[in-house]
């Protein structure tokens, strides 16, 4: 053993590894080999106690050995938790040697993978893992900071600087938006060509503003812990503007926290939004992948919510009551979608009929959580005390997920069906069945898709406009348009679809609509024609099709939906795109941030379409807490 | 003398089952492993993994028992088992119970069979057993002996 060699420098002694294995001998052994290696050691047997453990303080520990078969919750799907809450290294282990096991592991963002039996010399290089992820994340940032611009150039009709005035960049988005919106008219969009512009203007500014603040030269970023009251509060932000709204500007406004960049939220916010996305049933359309995020509620996890899917908090409140929370839970442990079908459509399923909007775009004004709503597949009715009507909507999304659910599935794969099985309901988020993906994302997006109801600008914004939008992905923009104008507060409402590109872009969507149902729906809209750069969440890179209108178009706001829609998207919605997909990439980069934290969520299903988030330059990072930082455990000489 | 002797004994049961292919190159990561931290570290892992997998094996049973030709479970429970035995290094015993995955699946492929792959299933288990008893008399006997001419090892003083 060279005890020596770890003793040298003390270099990694210190390092704080959690390991999860449902084998108690596994840990035994594992525990005496990592203390022999001088690192500090927790155990535990249920990969929810683990997950509860990260989320008390994502401080705590430096990385994760997790085994890939436990009974309570795929590896994998830890794997993926840990990556988009903590973004902390894991390490795969298993007995199971296949290659193509293993391959999976890599592509759901593990950092190695081991097989077991597990050696020493293994074990005694994993802190290389932790520094390597440290590094290469706070390499991203600066990345980041500058991949804005870069991306803004690259955008087609964009020869754009940044740094230039943010007409520039409205012009750039503008002519962007035409392309896709080319069929939608321009004259009617006119107007959202203007309202658009003013809308990318600012965002623009925001960006650049923030971009340049973010000071890329500065390569030591701290980075952002996001501890689970630091996601709290970004998801009650995130609720209060609603999905589409969502910017990170905005959300860094709300958040309120000293030191938080709004890079550190944008990255954070596309983690998000990716993850919002498979819940929503990218495994719809992935048959194959694992649904990752079906395991977020865990009956086990006491801490809760790291505002994903706060069934706990749900349930704690009294909104969902505790056999839904279980059916929930035993569905997304399920991991199939193959009994709840409509999970997996989730966000296809749009969330109303083009029905009652008004109800629906109520949405969350508030970001409660308590206004999530749970799937009205499970036939809890939804008790958000925000939403008018709850069980209608919930029955109503549990028909249309029942319906749709095929209607989706195969729209989604259809691209653009001119309104070809697009139930699309106005952007009703349809929250996936099982899978709350977030709470308020699935809800909000559903109402506020759905409706593109006027509602006035409750935050959510993106209701008013998706709801037309959603209707008809056909819908020209112009009506979008309007409808978003009409919106009022057009500012407030999703900013995405000012005009509409989300819509115009729509035709392409055409299955989008189903699916996005939600706000998502609207936010497609906005993708198409938007603004990669936008597009925040990393759905869009997995959607990239699609979806990276959705999640683009909203003009950076559009955030949660497009992701989940992105996910469907991804199956085939080739809502933009060419056109998205190039939008969507150059988003992607600059949103990727989330994903590319080294969880390579989105790589599924980006990977052929989008970079996957490794590859992303612009893997922005959450920030710069010092989530690993090498100080704490000795790299610089003090442990 | 004595310790000497038993020691020998010791030594002698280990290298027997190396060279039988009970043990294999974990067991030796095992022993390493165990220090002035972990004095019985080998042994305690060892009574670990008897316990966990006697468990798992009355679960595997049971199964059996019920004739339920529900091949997916009994598969995880062998991945379970198999996984235990390559964490102490029994070999032989890991070996059994990939044959016996490999009956579990040639059900899957070709379930008309069911009755008669159950039957080889059970005859597999039935080795997996032996193993696993033979192994643990095996490795009993030898920590009895390290136990009792422990003292002799870890003394550096002279008897007082």
């Amino acid at each position: 053993m060279d005890r020596a060699d770890v003793d040298e420098g003390q270099f990694p002694a210190g390092l704080r590894v959690l390991v999860v294995d449902d084998d108690v001998i596994v840990l035994r052994v594992l525990k005496t080999m990592l203390l022999q290696c001088r690192y500090e050691v927790t155990t535990c047997s249920q990969a929810a106690t683990a997950l509860a453990l990260l989320r008390e303080s994502k401080d705590t520990y430096h990385l994760v050995l997790s085994d890939v078969h436990m009974p309570d919750m795929d590896g994998f799907k830890l794997l993926e938790l840990v990556g988009l809450e903590m973004d902390l290294p894991v390490i795969m282990m298993s007995a199971d040697a296949r290659t193509n096991i293993v391959m999976k592991g890599i592509k759901h963002g593990a950092c190695d993978y081991l097989i077991k039996p597990v050696r020493m010399e293994e074990l005694k290089n994993i802190w290389q893992h932790v520094v390597r992820k440290k590094w290469s994340d706070n390499n991203r940032d600066l990345e980041n900071s500058g991949s804005f611009e870069e991306s803004d150039r690259n955008i087609p009709n964009n020869n754009v600087n940044i740094n230039n005035n943010t007409n520039n960049n409205s012009n750039k988005r503008v002519a962007e938006d035409a392309e896709y919106a080319s069929s939608v008219n321009e004259d009617g969009s006119g107007g959202w060509k203007s309202s658009q512009k003013k809308k990318r203007c600012t965002v623009k500014e925001e960006e650049e503003g923030e971009t340049e603040s973010a000071d890329p030269s500065s390569s030591k970023k701290p980075r952002v812990v996001w501890s689970v009251e630091l996601h709290q509060q970004f998801v009650n932000a995130v609720n209060q503007l609603g999905i589409e709204k969502a910017v990170p500007k905005r959300i860094l406004e709300l958040m309120n926290v000293p030191g938080l960049t709004r890079e550190n939220v944008a990255s954070h916010l596309q983690k998000f939004r990716l993850y919002l996305k498979r819940l929503s049933g990218v495994t719809q359309h992935h048959p194959g992948l694992p649904n990752p995020f079906c395991g977020p509620v865990s009956t086990n996890i006491k801490t809760g919510p790291l505002g994903r899917l706060d069934f706990e908090t749900l349930v704690a409140s009294g909104h969902i009551p505790p056999q839904a929370l279980a059916v929930l839970e035993e569905e997304l442990l399920t991991q199939n979608g193959s009994k709840q079908p409509i999970r997996e459509i989730a966000f296809g399923q749009p969330l109303v009929k083009c029905g009652p909007p008004t109800s629906l775009t109520r949405q969350f004004p508030q970001s409660n959580l308590s206004n999530i709503t749970i799937n009205p597949s499970l036939d809890m009715p939804p008790s958000f005390s925000n939403w008018p009507s709850n069980n209608d909507i919930a029955q109503i999304m549990h028909q249309q997920q029942q319906q749709q659910q095929q209607q989706v599935v195969g729209s989604v794969g259809s691209v653009p069906q001119p309104n070809a099985s697009l139930n699309v309901q106005p952007s009703c988020l349809v929250i996936p069945s099982s899978q709350q993906m977030n709470n308020f994302q699935v809800s909000d997006n559903a109402i506020l898709a759905s409706q593109s109801q006027q509602s006035p600008s409750q935050g959510s914004g993106f209701q008013t406009g998706s709801s037309t939008l959603v209707q008809s992905p056909m819908m020209l923009p112009s009506q979008s348009l309007s409808s978003l104008q009409g919106m009022g507060s057009a500012n407030q409402n999703f900013q995405i679809n000012q005009g509409s590109s989300i819509i115009a872009s729509q035709p392409s969507i055409s299955g989008n609509s189903s699916y996005t149902t939600v706000g998502s729906v609207v936010d497609y809209n906005n993708n198409l024609i938007s603004t990669p750069k936008n597009l925040r969440f990393g759905v869009g890179q997995i959607v990239d099709e699609g979806l990276k209108t959705m999640t683009a178009a909203s003009n950076n706001n559009s955030f949660s939906m497009p992701g989940m829609m992105s996910g469907m998207m991804n199956s085939g919605v080739a809502v933009s795109g060419a056109l998205m997909s190039d939008n969507n990439r150059q988003v992607r980069r600059n949103n990727l941030g989330f994903v590319g934290k080294g969880t390579c969520l989105p790589s599924r299903f980006a990977m052929d379409e989008i970079e996957s988030p490794t590859n992303l330059p612009n893997f922005s990072q959450i920030g710069g807490g010092d989530l690993v930082n090498p100080e704490n455990f000795g790299l610089d000489g003090q442990i | 003398m004595d310790y000497v002797n038993l020691r020998r004994q010791a030594a002698s049961l280990r290298k027997g089952l190396f060279d039988q292919g009970y043990l294999d190159e974990q067991f030796y990561q095992l022993e390493d492993l165990q220090d002035d931290a972990s004095p019985n570290f080998v042994e305690e892992v060892v009574t670990l993994f008897f316990r966990d997998s006697a468990r798992l094996m009355a679960n595997i049973d049971q199964a059996l028992d019920k004739c339920v030709k529900d091949f997916n479970k009994l598969d995880v429970y062998m991945q379970q088992l198999k996984g235990s035995c390559t964490s102490i290094g029994a070999s032989r015993m890991k070996t059994e119970c990939t044959a016996f995955r490999e009956c579990c699946r040639d059900e899957n492929i070709e379930g008309s069979h069911s009755l008669s792959i159950l039957n080889l299933c059970m005859r597999s288990f039935q080795k997996i057993k032996r193993e696993h008893s033979v192994l643990r008399q095996k490795l009993e006997s030898y920590f009895q002996l390290l136990r009792q001419a422990g003292p002799v090892e870890c003394a550096t003083r002279p008897n007082k």
